[in-house]
């Protein structure tokens, strides 16, 4: 047992001397955090606007009443302008959407018009489905903020079209009255959600 | 007492061992006074001893503490951890990074990230001499790239060729610009890391 003990002290005594001292080291720790907050951009750029002026022309036939090419001629025209990419920082990101009738101050009577009613219609890629659709009449009330149902493509394309059809008069015979100030509009808001 | 003697002549035997570790001598028996002789035995014990550099940092003064930066991906990051070494030689200090960048958790939906990229710069102050250098977080992980990429030793991390004590302007550098305008888009969340900051002498 003293034997035992005898080689214990001296194995140990050769471990402490034998090696030199460790150098002193020591450690630093440092935390770094921070926030990205529910948005939405217009991209490139980091904007918050998209669109363009849709200029429909003549919007009657030669017989006075409604062109029928208007959804066609809104789409040419409107062409690139009617597409954006968005990109929303949030998973459940919302759509608005508010037709406004096309119309002129000059007032109609009878058998005559100043207003053309339209539907607005959005398609929207998400990262699983292209073109889910959402759209609102302009004699209806707006679309409310809707759940798109997924995040906003971000793959490089655009991923926001807007087109319209269903133009239309009060009355299909009516008569567009004269003026050169007839306007209407549509509306997009894209939302972060919660 | 004989038993005693022996003890005592076992933890000197150790002690010479651990001294000199030189073959061992032939055993000596020494006896009590009356009992036999020799009563006595003579050991030398030569004494080797040096006094490595001390190498830290200057207490209460390590890299710590947190920096938070709110709505980063608009503002950018941009913040300073000071810090002091206490070294009385050459050292080289080294980061860690937890997480390459800062992570937020969650699975990554195509075309966006949840890793924000930044910048970290390294400056070390000494009394003759100073060292900088800077890499992207990314790597500052563990089989990564960066010239100061931890954990520090004699070898490893950026070296200071001068010793600095009570030395002010070394620090931890994080910055990124604003994310806004980068691909793939950040998703929103909360976002950290850690950087793990490793100093040694580097004689």
């Amino acid at each position: 047992m003293k034997k035992l003990a005898c080689l214990a002290v001296a194995s140990a005594s050769l471990l402490a001397f034998a090696s030199p001292a460790a150098a002193q080291d020591v450690t630093g720790t440092v935390n770094i955090t921070g926030t990205v907050a529910g948005k939405c951009l217009v991209q490139p750029g980091a904007g918050s606007t998209f669109g363009t002026t849709v200029a429909l022309g003549e919007l009657a036939q030669s017989d006075g009443t409604l062109a029928t090419d208007l959804a066609t001629r809104f789409t040419n025209i409107g062409a690139a302008g009617l597409e954006a990419r968005v990109v929303c920082t949030t998973a459940a990101p919302t759509i608005a959407i508010d037709a406004t009738e096309i119309t002129s101050a000059t007032l109609p009577v009878t058998g005559y018009a100043n207003r053309i009613d339209f539907t607005a219609h959005v398609a929207v890629d998400t990262t699983t489905t292209n073109d889910v659709p959402f759209s609102n009449s302009s004699t209806v009330a707006p679309l409310a903020a809707t759940l798109i149902g997924g995040r906003l493509a971000n793959n490089g394309s655009n991923n926001i079209t807007v087109t319209a059809d269903s133009f239309a008069t009060p009355n299909a015979t009516d008569l567009l009255v004269a003026a050169t100030d007839y306007t209407g509009k549509i509306v997009v808001v894209i939302g972060p959600g919660v | 007492m004989r038993a005693q003697i022996k003890s005592v002549f076992c933890a000197l035997l150790g002690l010479a061992a651990a001294s000199i570790a030189s073959p061992a001598n032939a055993q000596t028996t020494a006896y009590a006074v009356g009992q036999g002789s020799p009563n006595q035995i003579v050991l030398t014990i030569p004494v080797k001893a040096s006094v490595g550099g001390r190498c830290g940092f200057k207490a209460g003064t390590a890299p710590s503490g947190t920096y938070n930066q709110p709505n980063f991906d608009v503002t950018g990051l941009n913040h300073d951890f000071v810090f002091e070494l206490d070294c009385t030689g050459p050292s080289r200090v080294a980061v860690v990074s937890t997480n390459g960048g800062l992570k937020t958790a969650g699975s990554v939906p195509a075309g966006y990230t949840t890793l924000a990229p930044y910048t970290v710069a390294l400056n070390l102050v000494g009394s003759s001499a100073t060292a900088t250098d800077s890499c992207l977080a990314a790597t500052l992980v563990t089989g990564s790239t960066c010239a100061f990429l931890g954990p520090a030793s004699t070898s490893v991390g950026l070296r200071l060729a001068a010793s600095s004590i009570n030395q002010s302007g070394s620090y931890l550098r994080v910055t990124a610009p604003p994310y806004s305008a980068a691909s793939p888009q950040l998703v929103a969340g909360s976002y950290a890391d850690t950087l793990t900051v490793t100093i040694s002498a580097s004689p």
